[in-house]
């Protein structure tokens, strides 16, 4: 064992190979990538209206608008269907409330259930609502190159730098462009595949922010299970009015 | 005396059949609350027994502000013991044990739901928990190995079968996502409905590697005796830091006790009601005799009984028939309950749909058999029968010789 090692090493050395995940000059810094992701996908102010598909056993479709206030405030408002029409969800800070018109009710939701997923979607309160900076809360890495439906990519790894980050390491395929993770693999602490989540149709915003207008989530604890989620409308920087951050907003008809 | 009740049994074999009828609404009576005396004290003793054997102990220990509301399992914080607690422990209680109690998704194919996992400690879980009740299809969990017992709904739901593989995804202690593929061991029936509907259990090795924390979310305490519990309590809150809040099965069954002190105040009115008709029927039957046997009466005041020896015949036979139906009543319920007693009737598919493991009770229906309750239901039977007995009595007893031999 010891010597075919040695043979590895001197014949790499010989042959002036670098490691094969070698980061190469030309490529951009990990940490350059994630300012450049950051810049794209979030923002101070937002506002938002999507609709949000979950596959299933059986197929439903929400349709929302959210607005969204520094990392973690959001507030949302379902359109439709019928059923959920008026709905609001306020998330301020780790703590969220849903109020349901249906039966005039006022619910505080525990920490913990900001992690389930909204509607049975593959989606959770905090992935939707929250607005959280990769810089601050992961490590990256580049590894290498790729192409995600035919565009091309740099593939980064990126490993949370403490225990609290919801997932452990991500793997995305960032669009060399534009620079948003057309394709996210989201991994538990374990190391098992939890997410795929993917992105496209991207568009340009001011101050040159690209933001995508397309995401699907593939679940892969749950099997065959996805979401899909279509932005019909976005616009970032806005001023929101203040009261849509308050319970009063919530109750209000 | 002993010729009054010969004369009293006579004449109420007379009519047999009224006899009968009159007796059967105190067997009723006194039967169905021997009945449902039995049902609410085993129901009472099922919820303590259940949660001292289930999932409290005597004694638990937990994070201060745990939330009580079923469905609810944080790990956010844990139990971490004091030296002072450890040492009280290990000095006065039999048995102490940790469980990691947390609220993973269990997802099996396409199908997923939140189920309550139990982290136990192999080996020292069962001195505290005991496990008479525990039936296993398959085989208890093997330590070092990533296997898991699930309750009979979750393996329902999830369509398991011993020997499936299938994920349990949760949050960890300090907040990030892991999931790990796991091997139902064995379906495993408790005995608790909570935990019957919810739970999946695992040795603690593979829940701390779950949470990633090898703190328990409970330490659950077993002593000489239950009613030393608030005394030990008492004793473990003076030394168990300011983080974790000291329980005691008294304090964790104080709701489900309260609805069954409200369900044996219905029981009480139920009772009183059977009994109000009870009364009604001796009254009516008395009156009936009293006036069906007016010449008799006659004679026999003109043969020398006193207006006391008639209504004390009178009385004797409502006596009687109190005696007889509360009697038969007795037997009935007492039989029922004494057999219950002693076979559970297992309610364990009802409480699994009907409470879905929110329930913290035995499924396990054992009635609670206490001869001094059917005792007191026969002499409250008897009063009952005599004092509705003493109109009509005093009826027959004041009616004047002559007339009444007169009569037609």
């Amino acid at each position: 064992m010891k010597r075919s090692m040695l043979v590895l090493t001197s014949l790499c050395a010989a042959l002036g190979s670098a490691p094969v995940f070698a980061a190469d000059p030309a490529w951009p810094s990990a940490t350059e990538l994630m300012k450049r992701m950051d810049q794209n996908l979030t923002a101070q102010t937002r506002k938002m209206r999507l609709v949000m598909t979950v596959e299933g056993r059986r197929t439903r479709t929400f349709e929302m608008v959210s607005y969204g206030r520094g990392e973690e405030d959001a507030a949302m408002e379902y359109l439709a269907p019928a059923r959920e029409k008026g709905t609001r969800m306020l998330k301020l800070g780790n703590e969220l409330w849903i109020y349901m018109p249906a039966v005039d009710r006022l619910q505080k939701i525990s920490g913990h259930m900001l992690r389930e997923g909204m509607m049975g979607s593959d989606v959770s309160y905090e992935d939707l609502l929250s607005s959280r900076e990769l810089l601050s809360r992961y490590q990256a890495s580049i590894t290498g190159e790729d192409t995600v439906d035919g565009r091309p990519c740099w593939k980064l790894e990126l490993k949370a730098k403490d225990d609290s980050v919801t997932y452990a390491k991500r793997v995305s395929c960032v669009d060399k462009e534009t620079f948003i993770p057309l394709k996210q693999d989201l991994y538990a602490v374990s190391g098992m595949l939890l997410k795929t989540w993917t992105m496209s149709d991207v568009k340009s915003f001011d101050g040159g922010r690209q933001y995508p207008t397309k995401m699907t989530v593939r679940d892969h604890v749950k099997k065959d299970s996805i979401t899909k989620i279509e932005f019909k409308e976005l616009e970032f920087g806005i001023d929101t009015p203040k009261e849509i951050f308050s319970l009063r907003w919530l109750e209000r008809r | 005396m002993g010729t009054t009740s010969k004369l009293a049994a006579r004449n109420l074999l007379r009519s047999p059949r009224r006899t009968l009828m009159t007796a059967i609404s105190l067997v009723a009576g006194v039967g169905i609350f021997i009945l449902g005396d039995g049902f609410v004290s085993g129901m009472t003793e099922n919820v303590i027994v259940a949660a001292i054997d289930g999932t409290v102990g005597h004694v638990q220990l937990r994070p201060k502000g745990y939330p009580t509301q079923p469905g609810q399992h944080p790990i956010d914080r844990l139990v971490t013991l004091t030296p002072e607690a450890k040492a009280l422990l290990d000095r006065e209680a039999v048995a102490w044990t940790g469980r990691t109690v947390f609220a993973p998704l269990a997802a099996h194919g396409p199908d997923s739901v939140r189920v309550m996992a139990v982290g136990y400690e192999p080996e020292r879980d069962v001195s505290v928990f005991p496990r008479d009740l525990w039936k296993v299809e398959g085989a208890l969990p093997a330590p070092g190995r990533d296997e898991v017992a699930v309750a009979p709904r979750v393996a329902r739901l999830l369509q398991l079968k011993v020997g499936d593989p299938f994920v349990l995804q949760v949050r960890t202690h300090q907040g990030a996502i892991n999931a790990l593929q796991v091997t139902v061991a064995g379906i495993l029936r408790t005995g608790n409905a909570e935990l019957d509907a919810l739970a999946v259990l695992m040795p603690a090795r593979l829940a701390h590697r779950l949470i990633a924390s090898e703190l328990p979310s409970h330490i659950s305490v077993r002593l000489r005796h239950r009613d030393d519990a608030e005394g030990f309590a008492e004793k473990l809150r003076a030394v168990a830091g300011p983080d974790v809040e000291v329980v005691t099965w008294v304090g964790e069954t104080a709701n489900l006790v309260h609805i069954q002190q409200v369900r044996r105040k219905a029981l009480n009115g139920v009772m009183f009601i059977l009994m109000a008709l009870a009364a009604f029927g001796v009254a009516n039957t008395i009156l009936m005799a009293a006036h069906e046997r007016i010449r008799e009466i006659g004679t026999l005041r003109s043969m020398g009984m006193t207006e006391r020896g008639v209504l004390r015949l009178f009385v004797t036979e409502g006596a009687l028939i109190g005696l007889a139906g509360s009697a038969l009543g007795a037997l009935w319920g007492g039989w029922l309950v004494s057999y219950w007693s002693r076979h559970p009737i297992d309610f364990s598919e009802i409480f699994e749909k009907a409470a879905k493991g929110t329930l913290n009770a035995s499924a396990l229906i054992y009635t609670h058999f206490d001869g001094r309750v059917v005792l007191a239901s026969i002499a409250v039977g008897v009063v009952v029968a005599v004092v509705a007995s003493l109109y009509p009595a005093r009826v027959a007893a004041r009616m004047v010789p002559a007339e009444a031999v007169r009569a037609p």
